[in-house]
């Protein structure tokens, strides 16, 4: 009994964490100001995104702590009344969600020490005064989205779920307002937007079973007509798709790639997190059923739209940060893909195994793309392709992060992401569907193809290098750290394939 | 349709709260609406309050009224906001004003039902209460509104900066703020206060 106290006591301190550590970020400059010279204050100017990572880094090892008893089965659960008579604050430590909130803090850990190394390397890498507050807001901003991402993946009430996704949203909007005003203001929109299609979605389950609990799913299925239960899915697939970058809902992508390339990269990352792991909470089992062929037409439809769209638009990029933006909408397609492939009556379970995996992954990939884009853009002072050449030799380690995050999305072995493909692929020849596994191998290739050719230009061609301002090593000990990552994973997949077995026989099993 | 016998009263409420909806809505989504869209919205808000009554006045144990109250309550608090920071002009050169700006964004999350706001959660009782009559056509009316609304919002915050706000403004401005956010994010005392309405209504 002890025990599950404890565990329960981490579980809301794993939700809770972010926001404390966002309102000590956001305290710093003030706090500071009283004791300390403006030298001492600029030279300091890295000490919010420091506590920011540390704060990740504490999130991610408490996260671990609760492996044993998620992965054995048995979910942690806190349960708390929100009001008296209409919301119920429950929060589900489960093997999938605990893997999107340990992605979420571990990537999270990963995109601070970038900022990190931008600050060190000086105000003009961040578009910050020398004396203004902005970079402690940047990390409290992130630092909110992050809580508010962990409280919708933790989330077990679909009401709550909607408040999370929306208010991670306003605080992405903030992010980016915070930064260049004006800016970002499709993250309201999409705010609105995703918010009320999953609140239509939710509202529609309520009126039909009188509950808005996740637990209360599988009861749909016993007390509504197949319309209805077409119409909840349908809603939360169009909700949750803004979120992962899908098509047509990438747009929000585009609108940030005039600013500083580290700009999206939380958005995109964190995003792409809580877009995958909700949609593989809230639709298989239950919502996604060989019985709702529209739905898994749709997502087919969306899917290979995504995967195809981004990676053709990857392929003609002619800058970095439009190659990561592109490479982002791809992956997406992957996720959307196996949804639909896991409708089918004989889909073995690899498909859905293959996007849990993605919920660590895909971000995983996409962060890479961005920090090499990012790292890029502030050295040389521009990541456009025509403009950069024969860096290899000035920065072999951004060429290595690069190889490794896109070929890792196209499913390269030995790197991570193959694991993915491996399962995506033979789950669809498995299921006798040789001609979509075909389609997905060709998107590979071309994924591939796009990946050499940003490579090549930016890397391996003749012309002189343009001049580059010097590396940060918090910068370089962030690339090497995603590399290594990727490439560990890829040649010990062991971990992260049980925890993905696990979460395909227990959080996406659900049935009435 | 609703499962429910509808009496003349209830009609003409509920005929009255959607079209005023539908007509504040397309007058606020207007190109040249300008700062008066959020005048519109407004009157679209009270439109869900009048929504709200008619659910009531359908069926007695729905939430309608505790709804219209939450709505009401949520409008409120919007209105005293946005008298203290309504700009006598604007100015295009202006410096950008934190407290003023950030009070403009506050009014439009929570006439429009965005979290962290008060609005969020009566926006939600709402379309709950609308539900629970049976009218779903109404509730999806309602949500389409909500989402509409956020394009002339767009378009608002991306105006010139208001005045600055000083003094004993400033100070009712940033309480205000903290209400409409905290009560956003532990909304019982505001379901408590409409939930006494209700019962006061209902005694009545």
């Amino acid at each position: 009994m002890a025990t599950i106290q404890q565990n329960t006591l981490i579980l809301v301190w794993l939700c809770l964490l972010p926001f404390f550590v966002a309102g000590c970020a956001a305290l710093f400059p003030r706090l500071s100001i009283r004791f300390h010279s403006d030298a001492e204050r600029a030279a300091m100017a890295w000490a919010p995104f420091s506590l920011a990572a540390l704060a990740c880094i504490m999130g991610a090892s408490l996260t671990v702590s609760l492996l044993p008893a998620a992965l054995a089965g048995s979910p942690v659960v806190a349960d708390y009344w929100w009001t008296q008579d209409l919301y119920h604050f429950r929060l589900q430590g489960d093997a999938l969600s605990l893997l999107a909130v340990f992605a979420v803090y571990g990537l999270g850990f990963l995109i601070h020490l970038h900022l990190v190394g931008l600050r060190e390397i000086g105000p003009a890498a961040t578009d910050v005064g020398p004396k203004d507050h902005t970079g402690a807001h940047r990390a409290a901003l992130i630092l909110a989205a992050q809580g508010c991402a962990i409280a919708a993946l933790l989330s077990a009430d679909l009401i709550v779920l909607v408040f999370s996704v929306q208010l991670a949203l306003i605080c992405l909007w903030g992010l980016v307002s915070v930064t260049v005003p004006q800016r970002g203001l499709r993250f309201l929109l999409m705010a609105q937007v995703c918010g009320l299609l999953l609140l239509g979605g939710a509202l529609l389950m309520w009126r039909q079973v009188g509950d808005t609990s996740v637990q209360a799913l599988p009861l749909l299925l016993l007390s509504t007509n197949p319309s209805v239960l077409r119409l909840v899915s349908v809603l939360i697939l169009l909700g949750l798709l803004p979120l992962i970058s899908g098509a047509p809902a990438y747009g929000w992508l585009s609108s940030l790639l005039p600013l500083k390339r580290s700009i999206p990269m939380a958005p995109a990352t964190l995003l792409v997190i809580m877009g995958t792991a909700l949609m593989l909470r809230l639709l298989p089992g239950v919502l996604l059923l060989p019985g709702l062929p529209t739905f898994a037409a749709l997502c087919l439809i969306l899917g290979l739209f995504s995967l195809w769209w981004g990676a053709l638009r990857a392929w003609i990029a002619t800058d970095m940060g439009a190659f990561a933006a592109w490479l982002t909408v791809a992956q997406s397609g992957y996720v959307l893909v196996a949804l639909a492939a896991a409708s089918s009556p004989n889909a073995p379970p690899a498909v859905m195994q293959a996007a849990a995996m993605q919920v660590l992954l895909a971000p995983l990939a996409v962060l890479t793309i961005w920090s090499v884009a990012s790292y890029v853009a502030t050295r040389t002072g521009s990541d456009a392709l025509p403009g950069i050449s024969g860096m290899i030799k000035t920065m072999p380690l951004a060429g290595v992060a690069l190889l490794a995050g896109g070929l890792s999305l196209a499913g390269v072995p030995p790197l991570a992401g193959f694991h993915v493909q491996r399962l995506l692929i033979g789950g669809l020849f498995a299921d006798a569907r040789p001609a979509l596994g075909v389609v997905v191998i060709l998107a590979d290739l071309l994924l591939v193809a796009a990946v050499l050719g940003v490579f090549r230009q930016a890397f391996l061609r003749g012309e002189p290098p343009p001049p580059a301002a010097p590396a940060s090593s918090w910068l370089s000990g962030q690339l090497v750290l995603l590399t290594l990552v990727i490439a560990l994973i890829g040649v010990w997949p062991g971990p992260l394939m049980h925890w993905t077995e696990v979460i395909f026989r227990t959080a996406l099993s659900v049935t009435p | 349709m609703s499962p429910f016998a509808t009496s003349a009263p209830v009609i003409v409420a509920v005929t009255m709260g959607g079209v005023l909806l539908v007509i504040a809505t397309v007058m606020a989504l207007r190109p040249k609406a300008g700062t008066g869209s959020l005048g519109w919205f407004i009157i679209a808000t009270f439109a869900y309050c009048i929504l709200g009554l008619a659910a009531a006045m359908q069926l007695r144990e729905s939430d309608g009224l505790r709804a219209a109250a939450m709505q009401l309550l949520a409008l409120a608090l919007a209105l005293i906001l946005l008298l203290l920071c309504q700009p006598r002009q604007t100015l295009r050169d202006a410096p950008r004003q934190g407290l003023a700006s950030t009070a403009r964004i506050v009014v439009w999350l929570t006439l429009l039902g965005i979290p962290p706001t008060v609005g969020f959660h009566a926006k939600v009782m709402l379309y709950r209460s609308l539900l629970s009559v049976g009218w779903g056509g109404m509730a999806a009316l309602a949500i389409a509104v909500a989402a509409a609304g956020v394009l002339p919002a767009l378009s608002a915050i991306g105006l010139p900066p208001p005045l600055p706000l000083k003094g004993a403004r400033a100070a009712v401005a940033v309480v205000l703020i903290a209400l409409i956010v905290i009560l956003g994010l532990y909304p019982q005392p505001a379901i408590s206060l409409a939930g006494m309405v209700q019962n006061l209504a209902k005694s009545g």
